[in-house]
Order: structure tokens, then sequence, then C-alpha cells
């Protein structure tokens, strides 16, 4: 009796552990006759923070868009590969979306692509910055620039401050492990060394084993990878608390305010794609009494994009395709031209956290 | 010298951590015979209450560790009294008792993220700041009071279900709950009562570990599967032995990831589990009944 207490126990735990809440993804009837655009987004779990703040975007989007024939259809995918796969596919076969905005997660997204691509319907992501989105397919678009880039600028930036050794703390997932990769290529090309290079799994509130390794390795700088708000909390504190004495660096998943408000936070240096043009960001203030959360601004003109598509005739997926490759247009995050696989160049900006505050650096 | 004793602290606040769940957990377990997996969110709603009357009503921390602790041990009993006790009645299984605590962390981490929203809250009781050196290693204060209290804890449960009154009934029940209830003992009562107990230290769990961690909805699932983890290796039915086996899980843990890549941490810990349920399903320390054939 007791053993098999226990491994029911066992059973339950891992599952648990694989799958954090129940699917819980809301949708609104759709009428028919109207053409449907389904938003999958991380609104519950740990990443749910960047998913409402992006949640908003798209729904300032949907406001300035004003079509009268348009339904919007959101799913909770949580940021995690099993449930896109549930969202997207319920999203395409029950619902009948003619495209798709989401996800928010890389491993969430690159799960989900393989579908879109076989039902020809486009997806594009707000926040998603894996290298590997470029090759996920032809029907998957996101308006944020690849890591290949931001890691590039990264890399350049943390040895144009003249440091030479650097230790890399990452998720423990495919935005972690693509943006490291970067990191591992340029960085030594620069003339720079990375020292050690630790995962941390997404959530985990204790990175003190990892951040040991770091100290022994003895690195002037650290650069931090990671979208969960709860793992970069707790590892910026314990490397104040471990006497890790080496500058903070880190990716755009950062900019939260979770991490400004905090004091070890001091001196921490991100890069960040562009948090929304002024007025956009003033739009976001006035509905909402707050500014725009990470990639509210992509999210914006993803939405953006498939409307200008459906506001020119387009009724189905391979139509929405043809007019998102040559489309070009001014969004909320800066100008938007999809390059032949999807992706959209970008600039980054670089930011400083000073007196609990992110202060825009002037190049 | 200074690595070693900094991964055996670093072990040691982890398994401080895993033990003050897992003590709880295995107290409620060893009476009541079913997986209280909700016992995570009463840890977490610790966390939240603390920072509802401590960050943001003000009233002085001490008292607001008291109502606190106090307010969860009676979420506990509520649980007990209003959805274990009423499916314990229908005759549902231990399966069945399961699935509805499963149901419960879901519920709670998600009424949490619609009270408080998704990001992470910070009590702030206790600046952020290095910690004192301890041979040659860094440990804070903060975390030096986890690990006493953690002892501190594994004594006063060890002495309790030992030497008083309702830790032998507890035992008695744990042992074979139909002789206990022939010779009178109440096991409802009991049960509340562990439930009670189980879900107040949750409550000091979540003080601690809301001060160390910060807080935030999802964390009930982790702590939780640590912490039956570490039970599982203890003991799961005898508290003192599920705090041990946190600390021991703690340790493996974060000495085992020098050696391998970081990455496999949580994969380090699950194959631990598997040994112990394969070799030793009774735990380290559990009470063998030798009925298993």
């Amino acid at each position: 009796m007791k053993k098999l207490l226990l491994m029911i126990g066992v059973i339950s735990v891992l599952f648990l552990f694989g799958c954090d809440t129940a699917n819980t993804g809301s949708s609104q009837a759709a009428e028919p006759g109207k053409v449907k655009i389904g938003v999958m987004l991380p609104l519950t779990g740990d990443a749910a923070s960047y998913g409402t703040g992006i949640q908003r975007g798209i729904e300032l989007a949907i406001a300035d868009a004003k079509l009268t024939n348009v339904d919007v259809i959101f799913e909770d995918s949580k940021c995690d590969g099993k449930e896109a796969v549930t969202a997207i596919n319920k999203l395409i076969s029950v619902d009948k979306v003619v495209a798709i905005v989401g996800e928010v997660c890389s491993s969430a997204t690159l799960a989900a692509a393989p579908i879109a691509n076989q039902h020809s319907v486009p997806l594009i992501s707000p926040s998603s910055t894996s290298p590997a989105i470029t090759e996920a397919g032809d029907y998957v678009y996101r308006t944020v620039p690849s890591d290949a880039l931001q890691g590039d600028f990264g890399a350049n930036l943390v040895y144009g401050y003249g440091y030479e050794k650097l230790a890399v703390l990452y998720s423990n997932e495919d935005y972690g492990i693509g943006f490291l990769g970067v990191l591992e290529e340029i960085f030594p090309s620069l003339g720079g060394e990375i020292v050690a290079a630790e995962a941390m799994e997404r959530g985990s509130a204790d990175a003190r084993a990892q951040l040991t390794k770091i100290k022994e390795a003895e690195p002037d700088s650290i650069y931090i990878i990671s979208n969960s708000p709860d793992s970069m909390v707790a590892s910026i504190r314990q490397i104040a608390e471990l006497g890790i004495e080496a500058d903070l660096f880190g990716s755009e998943g950062l900019k939260g305010p979770e991490v400004a408000a905090l004091d070890a936070s001091e001196g921490l240096i991100i890069t960040s794609v562009s948090s929304g043009t002024t007025e956009f960001q003033t739009e976001h203030e006035a509905r909402y009494g707050e500014v725009p959360g990470p990639f509210a601004a992509q999210g914006y003109d993803a939405f953006k994009a498939l409307s200008l598509a459906v506001k020119q005739g387009a009724t189905s997926g391979p139509q929405i395709k043809q007019f998102l490759d040559s489309m070009e247009f001014t969004g909320a995050s800066g100008k938007i031209v999809f390059d032949g696989s999807g992706d959209v160049s970008g600039n980054y900006d670089v930011y400083t956290v000073i007196d609990n505050e992110f202060i825009l650096e002037d190049e | 010298m200074a690595v070693v004793a900094q991964l055996i602290i670093n072990g040691l606040i982890a398994g401080s951590i895993y033990a003050l769940v897992a003590a709880g957990f295995s107290l409620i377990f060893s009476t009541n015979k079913f997986m209280h997996f909700a016992h995570g969110s009463s840890v977490v709603i610790a966390g939240y209450l603390l920072f509802t009357f401590f960050s943001l009503w003000h009233i002085p921390f001490y008292l607001s560790c008291l109502l606190t602790v106090v307010l969860t041990g009676v979420l506990g009993v509520v649980l007990h009294r209003f959805v274990y006790l009423p499916l314990e009645k229908k005759n549902a299984s231990t399966v069945v008792l399961l699935i509805a605590s499963i149901g419960l962390l879901m519920l709670f981490q998600n009424l949490l993220q619609i009270i408080f929203s998704a990001s992470v809250k910070t009590i702030g009781y206790v600046q952020v700041a290095q910690g004192v050196s301890l041979f040659g290693a860094s440990i804070t204060p903060l975390q030096i009071a986890i690990i006493l209290l953690s002892f501190f804890l594994l004594i006063l449960l060890y002495w309790f279900m030992k030497y008083t009154a309702l830790g032998r009934n507890m035992r008695a029940i744990a042992d074979n709950k139909e002789l206990a209830e022939i010779i009178g003992i109440d096991h409802i009562k009991v049960a509340s009562l562990s439930f009670f107990i189980g879900s107040a230290l949750a409550g000091i769990a979540g003080i601690l570990i809301g001060l160390e961690q910060n807080v935030y909805p999802t964390m009930g699932t982790m702590l939780i599967v640590k912490g039956f983890t570490g039970a599982v290796i203890g003991g799961i039915d005898f508290v003192p032995g599920s705090i041990l086996g946190s600390y021991l899980l703690g340790l493996i843990e974060n000495i085992g990831i020098w050696f391998i890549p970081s990455g496999y941490k949580d994969a380090l810990s699950f194959a631990l589990l598997f040994i112990f349920l394969l070799f030793r399903p009774q735990g380290l320390f559990g009470i063998n009944k030798g009925v298993r054939k």
C-alpha cells in the first residue's frame, strides 16, 4: 500500500514538474464570417508578467486598427512547449484562425512552429529571440531581432568596456542556450575569454552552486541571460551575497521592475530592444497608467502587421504571408521589414540601473 | 578550501529550505496517509501573507509573522475540514485525495497571480548585502537563522512526536488507524491538529523562504517537489527523517554540480529519488514495518 502511494506520489511530482498549471486557455466566441486572429501568450506561470505586458500592447494595436471584421482569440500557452502545441492546435483546428501572434518564449515558439508551417498559418512572435527561429520555417516571423544580433552587440559592449574575463549565467532553455552560443563565438574572437558558463533552470530561485563555480573562475564581468523574473532576482541577490566582485551585464529579459527595485542591481548594464516610440509610450501610459512592459511595443507591431494584411483584403494564411513578405511600416518599435526568413533587423539600447531605475545610455 | 566550505554551506542553506517544507508535509502525511501537495501553496500563501501584513499594511514585523503562522495553520484546518474530510467520508481513495491536493495547488497558484500579479514581490525586511565570512565561505545572517531554525525544528518535532500525548496519538494513528480508534483516539481531531501544526510549519517556512528567495506565485510547485524528494529520501512518515533527508538532498545537489554541468542539478535530485524508491522505499530513517514481501 505504502509503495503504491509512493509511486503515485512520484508520478504526481513528475507531472507537477513537467507542467506547472492546468490548461486555463480562455477563448472568446467568434462570430462566423469574420477573419479570426489568434494570440498565444503566457498569461499564467512564471513568464506571465511578459505575457500580460505584451497583451496590453496587442490590445492597443487592436484598438488602433479599428477592424470590424476581425475577431481576436487569446490562449494561455505558459511559455511552455507542450502548452504552446496544445494552444496552436486549438487555435487552428477549433477556432480556425488564419494567423497567430505568439509565443513569448523561444522554446514555445519553436515547438509551435512546425504546426504553423504545416497548416500555412503565419505565426509572429513579439519576443522570441533565439537564433534558431530564423530557420523555423516559412510561416514563422518575429518583430524582435534575433539574439544572433543581440549576442554580437552584447559581446562587443562588454569587451568595449574593457572586460576580458566573462562568466555567463544562462537560463537552461532555447533562449539562454542560443544567446550563450553567440557570446561564445563572438567574445573570444574579440580577444576576451569566457571563463565560465553555468546553466540555471527556468524559475529556480537558487543559483548559489552555479555562482560558487563562477566565483572560482574569477571573472571580471558576468552576463546574465534569463527571462524568468524569479530566477534573475534571486541570482542578482545571490551574486551580492556571495561577494562576487564582477560587474553585471544582462540580456533584455532583465529589463523589468523587479530587477530595478533590487539594490544589488545598482550598476547592472543591460542591452534591450526598443521599448517603443514616444507616441506608443504616451498612449500606453494614458490607457494603463504604466510605462510599457518588455516587448509590449513588439506585441503591438506583431498585431499591426497582421491587421495591415487583413485591411488589404487578406483572408487566409497564405494571403497574409504574401503581404507580410512585402510589407514595410513604421510601428511602435521602429521600422518593420521582414527579411527572407521572417526576421527583422534592429538596434539595441543600453540601459544602466542607477538608483533603482533603468537609465538609457546615450551612445 | 573556501570552495569546499562554500559548497557545504550552499548545500545546508538549500537543505534547510527543503527541510522546512518537508517537515510539515511529512507530519501531515504520517497521520493522514495521503500526499498533501497543496502544502506547497501553504508555504507560498504564508509568504504572501507576510508581504501583505508587513510590506503593504506596515504591521510590525514580529506581529506580522505571528499572524502569518496562525492564519496558515488555520488554512490547513480549513482545507482538511472542507476538502479532504468530505472526500474521505465518501470513501475516496488516496489517489482522489492526491488529485484534490494537486488541484488545490494549482487553484492557489492562479488565485495568487490574480490577486498579486505574476511579478516577484520583495518583502524587504532584510537588506541584501554580502554575507559574513565563515571558513572562507560567505553566508548571510538570515541564512544562518534558517539553518539554525531548521535544526531546532528537527529536535522540537522529534521531542513532540516522542514525548507528548498528541505526538503519541499521531504516531498511533500513523501506525494503525483502526487500532488507535479502538483505544479511543479521535482520529479526525488528531488529523485536524496535524493539519494545523503541519500548516503552521509551512507558515514558518513561508516567512523564511519569502525573506530569502522573495515571493512569486509559482514557487509552491518547485518547493513541494523538492520537499517531497527530501521526505522520501529521509523516510516520508518519520518527520525528523524527512528533515535529515532534505539536508542530504541539498548537500548532494550542491556538491554534485561542482563535478557535473549545472544544467543537471534537478536531474541529480530525481536520480536520487529513484535510487531510493528502488532500493530503500522506506527512506533512510523511515519505519520499515516488515509487511512488504
